[in-house]
Formats: C-alpha cells, structure tokens, sequence
C-alpha cells in the first residue's frame, strides 16, 4: 500500500491489509477488531489471535498508518 | 537521414561545431565534442540512428578537455549536461564510456514522464521482459546474449515505463558488457554482432560496448507490452533455475530499483500495480547463456 502523506509503500500481508482497511474506514475499538478476527479465523486460538491482532497494531502505528486514541 | 552516411571527416566537423542532434528512442540528444575518437565510436555503434533536423533537443551534452594542459598530459573528458558538469573527470580514453554512463544519468534524473526502473528490457512475440538488477547481476550479459539471437532490445540499462499507457517505450542503446561478459558474450553471439573495443582501467573495470542491432532501433517508436519479471543472477556453480516470485516482494524490489520513484509517488504505485496485474514474477539464477537462452525461450513460447 501507498501512504501518501509519507510517500511511503508498505508491503502488508492479507490480514493486516484488511486491518488496516477497516480501520480506515471508521476508528475501530481493538475489541471490535479481535472479534471481526475471530469470526473469519475459527481454527485459531484466542490467545494466537489477541497475539497476532497487538503485533500487527503495534507495526501499523510503527509505520504511521494508524494511532491509538482514546483509553 | 541515418549517422552512418555522413562521412567520418565531416561528423567531426559537425561534432566540434554545434553538435549533432541524435535520436535516441524518445528522445533528441544534442552532442558536440572535440576530443578524439568520439566520432569513431560513433559512427561504430550509433550508425543506425537518425539525425534529426528539428530545434526540439532534450539533452544537451558535450564531452570536452577540461584544460588546455589536459589535452596532451594525461589527457582528460569531461561531460557536461545543459552546461552542468556533473561529474569528475575521466581519462579520455573513457570519453564514450562516460558518454553513455552520462547520457543514463540525464534520463534518469528528468525522464519523469516514465517510470524509470533499473533493468535490461528485451522482447520477443511481442512479449516484453524486464531484468531489474543491480550491478554484477548478469542482466547485461543476460540481455547481449538474448539480442544476438534475435530478441528485439528495448534496453540493456533501463525500463521507459510509460505513466500514461504503462507501455514500455523502447531506448535502444549500445550494451555495457564488463570484463569476463565481453568474451562471453562474443563467444555466444552471431558473427554479424559487433562488440567494440574494450577500455581498460574504467571505474568497472574493463568495459566494451556491443552494437544495438538494426532491426531494434528502427522500431525504437514502437512500444512493448510488459509480459514478464525476471530477476537474473548469474553464478558459477549453479545449475539453471526459474523460481517463482511473489508479487509483493516484485513490487518491493522494482521499486527500490527505480530512479524516480519517489519523485513520481503515487503515480508510480499505480504504473507498477497494473505492471504487476499483467505480468508474471520469478527469480532466474544462471550459469551459461545457452541454458538462460533456451529457458526463457520456452517461457515466452508458452
């Protein structure tokens, strides 16, 4: 994906890329997130997903594609 | 009118006058100089190409002594673009190798109406591939040795990709063979190719420059159609491999090999998205060009 704002192209894997997405279509509570995972990855664990979901966040926010706001 | 039917004498009159104005695929170069053997390499390797006779030049350039002294004591060139010297001074005998490395520069630096990705381009059934790679790859080598055997040459040091079309627009050059690639290729290739002489002692090491065959730079005006990604690299001890390339990591690594891409932004995104939509990616490693040659033939065949 191309950023814009920083000129930059990110190369992200399917999932994170539909993170991203639906984050940029409206803010979205990590709560949110983890639930729109759990439906479309019923043969992973809680614990995976909740690992994977904080990761993917944490590298987003790295490249300045999203910000934590609010609690 | 083509270069090679002006006389020697009279190139060098032109050449130390005004400057003759060369069409180079899109573009029109305007060159002058004084220095000698610059007509010679001219008339051996660009006289296939046209003057043209109009006031429109893209590029002017002059390679010239930079001192009176440098003319007869360890004698020097110099390249000028639009006045500007963009680089230090050779030894004269690399007057036409620092012509061409130059002449890459100025595209490079102001052809932003393409995409420019650093790559061999050559094309046959109307299938272009590009071979992005940095120096040593073995594109070069790759490229000389697809085009003596009859593939059409779009370009040995850079793909023209066009922003608006996503065509690529052909710049038909001599070929830059270094070192062991000269005897390598003059080994492989038809006895109708010629490959000048090498200059020793070069930044590269010893470099020669193998003639763009005829038939590519009469269709410099015609555009190809992307077909294939292939990443070369030439290694001693391998045995021939084409491995598939995802496009992720194609899109990541063209990009990197881009001159401009930062400058052209988004613009870029979009030519090299649909360049991905429309081609297939993959890794060659390769030992011999009669096994390259047979494989990519069967690739395009297919």
């Amino acid at each position: 994906m191309y950023n814009p704002v920083s000129g930059e192209t990110h190369l992200l894997e399917a999932t994170a890329a539909k993170i991203l997405i639906t984050i940029a279509a409206a803010p979205t509570r990590y709560d949110q997130l983890s639930l729109l995972l759990k439906e479309q990855l019923d043969d992973v664990s809680e614990t995976e997903i909740d690992e994977y979901l904080c990761t993917t966040l944490q590298k987003l926010q790295d490249m300045h594609l999203i910000s934590a706001i609010g609690e | 009118m083509l270069l090679s039917s002006i006389p020697l004498r009279k190139l060098k009159q032109q050449l130390a006058g005004d400057g003759i104005n060369l069409k180079i695929g899109p573009f029109v170069v305007n060159l002058s100089s004084s220095l000698p053997n610059v007509a010679e390499n001219l008339s051996g390797l660009y006289g296939a190409y046209t003057l043209e006779d109009i006031h429109r030049v893209d590029f002017h350039i002059a390679l010239q002594s930079p001192s009176l002294i440098r003319r007869w004591i360890r004698p020097q060139a110099t390249f000028s673009f639009d006045g500007y010297l963009p680089f230090k001074p050779l030894p004269q005998t690399q007057s036409f190798a620092m012509f061409e490395w130059g002449l890459n520069w100025c595209v490079a630096n102001n052809a932003h109406q393409y995409l420019v990705i650093h790559s061999a381009v050559v094309e046959k059934n109307g299938k272009a591939i590009i071979f992005p790679g940095t120096p040593g790859s073995g594109k070069s080598t790759l490229c000389a040795g697809l085009v003596s055997q009859g593939w059409r040459l779009l370009s040995d040091e850079m793909a023209l990709l066009s922003t608006e079309t996503g065509l690529i627009t052909p710049i038909p050059r001599p070929i830059s063979l270094k070192n062991e690639s000269i005897d390598i290729v003059r080994s492989f290739a038809n006895d109708d190719i010629f490959v000048g002489k090498p200059v020793h002692d070069t930044a590269k090491g010893s470099v020669a420059h193998m003639c763009a065959p005829m038939s590519s730079v009469a269709r410099s005006d015609e555009p190809a159609v992307p077909a294939a990604i292939i990443f070369p690299k030439y290694r001693k001890d391998t045995s021939i491999e084409l491995l598939p390339l995802s496009k992720g990591r194609t899109f990541l690594e063209l990009a990197e090999n881009s001159f401009n891409y930062h400058i052209l932004g988004s613009t870029a995104f979009s030519v090299l998205t649909a360049l991905l939509d429309q081609c297939e990616c993959f890794r060659l490693n390769y030992q011999n060009l009669d096994d390259a040659y047979a494989t990519l033939g069967n690739l395009i065949d297919a």
